[in-house]
């Protein structure tokens, strides 16, 4: 009988010791401190060259992109090599500009020039083919 | 002792309201960074590229053949498929080239590229 009796709920409700709870709380707190991330992730429409509806008409500029950031507009005459900055003014913002990355070429640098000419007002950017794989 | 836990409690607020919670990515993929981006929206497929070149779609490692054979099996509406990549920083170029030209092979234009916003000079 008393076995039982010490079962059942006590009719008295005992109040959560604070320290206990302040115990848990901080454990909650390490716990979102840690796992907490706030960068924000957005995103980017990166266009490739398909074979797609919108074609291209107009001849793109060609911008070939070395592992060190240098680039080279590739002219039909001839060919304009030097920084990013340096280049940008000759290049003209309204017709498609495809960027040809060296192999080695990392995505960030290949951003980095995305960016630059999307700030610059140039409205179509597509990535093309790698080079310097093979020698070519 | 209650103004500490009062403290406590907002500190805990704020730190579950503010932040969110990764998701796991497989190898330790640093996204590029970048401004000048259209927001992050929910895509139906991802596929992450580590910095060494290898490739996982779902946490498991898969070649370029698998990746080509998994992208045949999706929906053949593929034409309206979003992928996303989600693609380290350090990835070259020349391992970036073969999966977007599985892509382009498969018609797949939309491909949206996550990268993060450029933390705060000098931070």
């Amino acid at each position: 009988m008393m076995a039982n009796q010490s079962l059942l709920a006590s009719p008295v409700r005992r109040k959560i010791s604070l320290t206990a709870l302040i115990d848990v709380v901080f454990i909650l707190l390490m716990f979102f401190m840690l796992t907490a991330s706030f960068t924000q992730y957005s995103a980017l429409t990166l266009n490739t060259p398909t074979a797609s509806e919108n074609t291209i008409s107009e001849r793109p500029q060609l911008l070939r992109l070395s592992a060190n950031s240098r680039v080279t507009v590739l002219g039909s005459d001839h060919s304009t090599e030097g920084a990013l900055s340096e280049v940008i003014p000759t290049l003209d913002p309204d017709s498609p500009i495809v960027i040809l990355p060296h192999a080695d070429a990392n995505l960030q640098t290949i951003l980095t020039v995305f960016e630059q000419l999307k700030t610059s007002g140039a409205a179509q950017l597509s990535l093309g083919d790698t080079w310097g794989a093979d020698g070519v | 002792m209650i103004p500490l836990i009062n403290i406590v409690f907002l500190l805990l607020i704020f730190f579950m309201v503010a932040s969110h919670i990764d998701a796991f990515r497989p190898a330790d993929v640093v996204l590029p960074e970048m401004d000048a981006t259209e927001k992050a929206t929910v895509q139906d497929l991802s596929i992450v590229l580590a910095s060494s070149g290898d490739i996982f779609i779902d946490e498991q490692r898969i070649d370029l053949q698998q990746l080509n054979a998994w992208i045949e099996a999706l929906d053949p509406s593929l034409s309206d498929t979003k992928i996303t990549l989600q693609a380290d920083k350090q990835v070259t170029a020349a391992a970036l080239s073969p999966v977007l030209a599985v892509l382009r092979d498969h018609q797949i234009s939309d491909i949206t590229l996550y990268v993060q916003r450029k933390v705060l000079e000098g931070l």
